[in-house]
């Protein structure tokens, strides 16, 4: 599902015009890297929980070269499904 | 900074940039995420602009030993919700840190080649100003022994080391003389007199050595004459200020100044051409000492901001 079917599918549920949700969508999406920007974590009940961690800067061989890199300190978004999200999605069957 | 957000925050900032009511903002948000859950499970993936793209994984079916009773089981395939960030941002959530890079580290620092010549460096310098001390003295020795010694007086102009040689020969032959006139004599004179023979030789041993050395320092010396450039290096093929800064000031942070002093022939500190002259500047100037942790952590500062400034 790409970007233009969720913002029809959303006008449709919440019976808005199209560009006015496309409109708040894009709003919400500020917002919410603003506050992740700020190194907020944001939860929303049954789905999961947005949080920003930092990672350490590590040294590491490059397989090919055998140079010695060191990898910068680097701040990461991270999202983790709550369970009950993670049950239901535990369900479902592969199909390929 | 950091706050734990609940969606009810979001919805409150929403309403008041979107200019709408708390209660549309609260439907539209709680819409967009059971719309993200629904479509998750019906498409596995769920593209939002600016936000970043939901999927879902199948892992496949693997046993696993339980840690505590070493039993097998089997876990079930199943799918694993995931969540990329948007490139913006991820970018803009690393904004702290984004200036910095992958530092490719000079792989000769860390082995023992490139310390082994600066070990040698600072011998030889250490050597040389030794020397330059006791030449002086060397040429006040020879002065006392030879009033000692009245039959060598004659002997003073030829060079040092003959006239050392001849000191230990006449020493020599004035010990044995002494050994056959002292047949008679007590052990103890005997004994004195092969001591004073033992001091002599021990005095000329090193001025020999002495000498030979200074010929060498003095050449070095030549060098560096002028007080603020030390000296010159042409780097080269595969050279690095970090590895020239190592020899010459005994710590690679060090490269920082010889950047600076050589700014107008070096236009990328991290990748400096074959066949250009550097001078490197005398140590003294910039406070540069391998030994002191000020020197070093002003060194490092330097480096950041040069760093910074490139990238």
């Amino acid at each position: 599902m790409n970007n233009k079917e969720l913002i029809s599918l959303l006008a449709k549920k919440t019976g808005k015009p199209l560009l006015d949700t496309q409109m708040l969508l894009t709003k919400t999406c500020e917002l919410l890297g603003k506050n992740f920007a700020e190194m907020n974590a944001l939860s929303v009940q049954g789905f999961g929980s947005f949080e920003v961690t930092k990672k350490q800067e590590r040294l590491t061989i490059h397989p090919t070269t055998a140079k010695r890199l060191l990898i910068p300190p680097k701040m990461n978004l991270g999202f983790s499904a709550s369970k009950i999200f993670k049950e239901k999605i535990k369900q479902l069957s592969h199909e390929s | 900074m950091s706050h734990k957000l609940l969606l009810s925050d979001i919805t409150d900032q929403l309403a008041e940039t979107a200019n709408i009511s708390k209660k549309e903002a609260g439907n539209f948000l709680k819409q967009l995420f059971d719309i993200i859950e629904e479509q998750l499970v019906i498409d596995k993936i769920v593209k939002i602009k600016g936000l970043g793209t939901f999927k879902l994984i199948w892992v496949e079916s693997r046993r696993i030993a339980n840690v505590n009773t070493g039993e097998i089981q089997e876990v079930a395939g199943h799918y694993k919700p995931t969540f990329t960030p948007d490139a913006a941002l991820a970018e803009a959530v690393n904004e702290p840190f984004s200036h910095l890079d992958t530092i490719i580290l000079d792989e000769e620092s860390v082995t023992d080649t490139p310390l082994a010549p600066s070990e040698s460096d600072e011998k030889e310098s250490i050597a040389t100003t030794h020397v330059n001390d006791e030449v002086e003295k060397s040429e006040t020795i020879p002065a006392n022994i030879d009033t000692d010694n009245d039959e060598i007086q004659p002997v003073r102009k030829p060079r040092k080391w003959l006239n050392a040689l001849l000191v230990v020969i006449l020493a020599v032959l004035a010990g044995f003389v002494g050994y056959q006139f002292g047949k008679s004599a007590s052990n103890k004179a005997e004994l004195k007199k092969t001591v004073t023979v033992m001091v002599i030789k021990k005095k000329i041993h090193p001025k020999d050595s002495l000498i030979k050395e200074a010929a060498i320092s003095k050449d070095e010396n030549v060098k560096p004459s002028t007080d603020s450039v030390l000296t010159t290096e042409m780097l080269e093929a595969g050279a690095r200020l970090t590895r020239v800064a190592q020899k010459h000031y005994g710590n690679k942070v060090f490269w920082v100044y010889l950047y600076q002093a050589n700014k107008y022939v070096i236009e990328n500190p991290n990748k400096v051409t074959a066949g250009t002259v550097i001078d490197i500047p005398n140590p003294k100037i910039y406070g540069i000492d391998a030994n002191n942790a000020e020197s070093v952590a002003k060194a490092k500062t330097l480096e950041a901001q040069i760093l910074s400034k490139l990238n």
